[in-house]
């Protein structure tokens, strides 16, 4: 599993663009992998561009996106 | 039997053409499941498919007619729509729960819902108009029709809606639309600005259309007027239609007065100048004459889009606006957002009044780092043509002298970087508010110029939200009240050598325009189409007679008065 901590730099938060720039990022370069974003206590499915809206991310939170399976380097 | 209805004039014109009434969004109620779950889950599946295929085919068509911006609402819908925890929810609920796909997709789409409407901001709650709209193309599908129905036109049409958002306005096929009609809404909502930038006639406000006319009813829509004929008999379809030449004759006749300068019988210069929303209506702009811009409303660039426009972007605008009006003067206004005008790539708080709240330059001091990167880009295309900058919703000397500070700071940061800035950009501001209509001789001071925005100005000094249509009778410009406010910012801007304008709806008024005249405005700013009239109008105007005609009319008592005193001047 590859783990890594972000802060949010985009001043609007994580909305529909980022939001699906990391879903299709996911999606495209590790299909084979799950991925998860943690934010607090909740954790949702990285390949969910609904899931990660319904983290409401914020502009300057910190959240973690865990990368496993096949490919995940 | 013709049935008439009353409205308010948003947008002036005639227009004859069936109703297209707007239909409400899909549901899942009455629907017919499959036999088995399986045959049910392969009927949504074609139903996901259809949404696909048409979302990309809207998403094409959007990008080459309006561009990439415009178009990325529908990039959202699809991301949305192939979202895996939305797929297996629905699946779940199908293949396990055995619900009917209409139903399990509710289902599913209501947790996300529930889930969104936790998370604060509006940006994220604007997520969820993205959901519902997505499920009702779905919805639309498993019930057999075309998901977007709900705007296609089929031929020539008055569209009739409880109300329209400026995107679903956007959508439309411009060539068909042959007017709008709406429920709710006022003069100065966005669909009506948006119809008088369009030249189609427009009438809201009307109440429930519910049983007053069908699809494919005939109507005739008199924009001018805001009335509504619904079945109108063959006496009132041949009068109309004869209003309608009759207007197409007097519109030629008037856009002769497209190229000619603006000059009062006396000779005095009028600087008649369009709004506009962006570098879309410059076309209308030149066509009709304008002599200048009076008002870039920029918070266009800033809506129907998930994010904020770049400083390049920006520049490119203000740019190639600048380079196509020169050497006339145009006057940008910074982000005017806040009250009517939602924003989903800004998120601002709910407010109970937003029209009282944290807006327009209220907003800019909240978020500087916005307003520095559109004042960036203002000072950066500067040098294309002959910038004038605007502030608007300044209530006090205080925010004018913060806002113009922030811009000298982005001055020299800009200049220490290398870029030259012109000098002798003007800098004014808009008087909306009353407390800075009563300070417009200690402004005037520091400001280059005023521009007038009576919408505003009107619902501030009468406490009558201009939105809500039981108030519109105190939605009058021509009310002595105003006229005296504005005559005093003029008597006041005159006294230290400033311009004043006007850019509110008030100044395309034909009765308004020989007060406006007559109390010193030398800049009025209106819809495209409203200049070659008004030049018309002008070119009648003695501006000795038009300073009585005020005066006597800032005495009179009531709007009708002022209205009947302007009437009786204007026909001798």
């Amino acid at each position: 599993m590859v783990s890594d901590q972000f802060t949010i730099k985009n001043p609007t938060g994580f909305h529909t663009r980022p939001a699906r720039l990391l879903v299709d990022t996911a999606n495209d370069k590790y299909p084979a992998c799950e991925v998860k974003v943690l934010k607090g206590d909740r954790v949702i499915n990285g390949k969910s561009v609904l899931g990660m809206l319904t983290l409401g991310v914020k502009f300057g939170d910190v959240v973690t996106v865990e990368v496993s399976g096949e490919g995940e380097a | 039997m013709p049935r008439i209805l009353k409205g308010i004039a948003a947008s002036p014109g005639i227009a004859i053409a069936p109703a297209f009434l707007l239909a409400p969004r899909a549901t899942s109620a009455g629907e017919a499941a499959a036999a088995s779950p399986e045959l049910e889950w392969e009927r949504y599946a074609r139903a996901v498919a259809a949404s696909k295929a048409e979302l990309q085919a809207l998403r094409d068509k959007t990008k080459a007619e309006l561009g990439d911006l415009k178009a990325e609402i529908f990039d959202a819908h699809l991301s949305i729509l192939k979202d895996p925890d939305l797929d297996a929810a629905v699946s779940r609920n199908v293949r396990e729960e055995g619900m009917a796909a209409g139903a399990a997709l509710e289902a599913a789409a209501k947790v996300f819902i529930d889930l969104l409407s936790e998370v604060e901001g509006q940006l994220f709650a604007a997520r969820i108009d993205d959901i519902r709209d997505l499920c009702s193309r779905i919805l639309s599908h498993l019930a057999g029709g075309p998901g977007s129905g709900r705007l296609e036109l089929e031929g020539e049409a008055v569209v009739a809606a409880q109300d329209l958002t400026p995107s679903e306005t956007t959508q439309f096929d411009r060539r068909l639309v042959k007017a709008f009609v709406t429920a709710s809404g006022s003069a100065s909502s966005h669909s009506s600005i948006l119809a008088r930038s369009m030249e189609i006639p427009a009438v809201v406000g009307l109440g429930p259309l519910e049983g007053a006319f069908e699809r494919g009813s005939l109507l005739i829509v008199d924009g001018g007027e805001g009335l509504v004929i619904a079945d109108p008999d063959a006496e009132q379809l041949a009068s109309y239609r004869r209003a309608q030449a009759d207007r197409a004759r007097a519109k030629a006749a008037a856009l002769r007065f497209a190229s000619l300068a603006t000059r009062t019988r006396d000779g005095t210069a009028i600087e008649l100048a369009a709004n506009i929303a962006g570098a879309a209506d410059l076309d209308s702009a030149l066509r009709n004459g304008a002599e200048g811009i009076g008002l870039f409303r920029t918070e266009f660039l800033y809506m129907d889009r998930p994010s904020l426009p770049s400083e390049e972007e920006q520049y490119a605008t203000y740019r190639e606006v600048l380079e196509r009006m020169a050497p006339r003067p145009v006057v940008i206004r910074t982000l005017d957002i806040g009250g009517d005008k939602g924003v989903e790539c800004l998120e601002l708080d709910k407010e109970s009044n937003p029209f009282l709240g944290v807006r327009a330059i209220r907003l800019c001091f909240a978020r500087e780092d916005i307003f520095r990167t559109q004042l960036r880009a203002l000072l950066r295309a500067a040098s294309a043509g002959q910038l004038r900058i605007m502030f608007p919703m300044i209530a006090t000397l205080e925010e004018f002298r913060a806002a113009r500070g922030i811009l000298e700071e982005e001055r020299r940061g800009l200049e220490a970087g290398g870029t030259e800035v012109p000098a002798g950009i003007e800098i004014g501001l808009m008087i909306e508010i009353p407390a800075a209509a009563t300070m417009a001789d200690q402004l005037a001071r520091e400001a280059d110029f005023f521009s007038v925005g009576t919408n505003d100005l009107v619902q501030y000094s009468m406490a009558a939200d201009r939105m809500n249509p039981k108030l519109a009778y105190l939605n009058r410009p021509l009310h002595p009240a105003i006229l005296r406010v504005l005559g005093s910012v003029a008597e006041a801007a005159a006294k230290r050598g400033r311009w004043v304008g006007i850019c509110g709806e008030m100044a395309a008024d034909p009765l308004a325009l020989p007060l406006l005249v007559g109390m010193g405005l030398r800049e009025l700013s209106m819809s495209a189409a409203a200049i070659p009239r008004a030049r018309e109008i002008v070119a009648g105007i003695d501006c000795g007679e038009a300073r009585r005609l005020y005066e006597r009319a800032r005495d009179l008592e009531t709007a009708d008065e002022v209205r009947d005193l302007s009437r009786a001047s204007a026909s001798t």
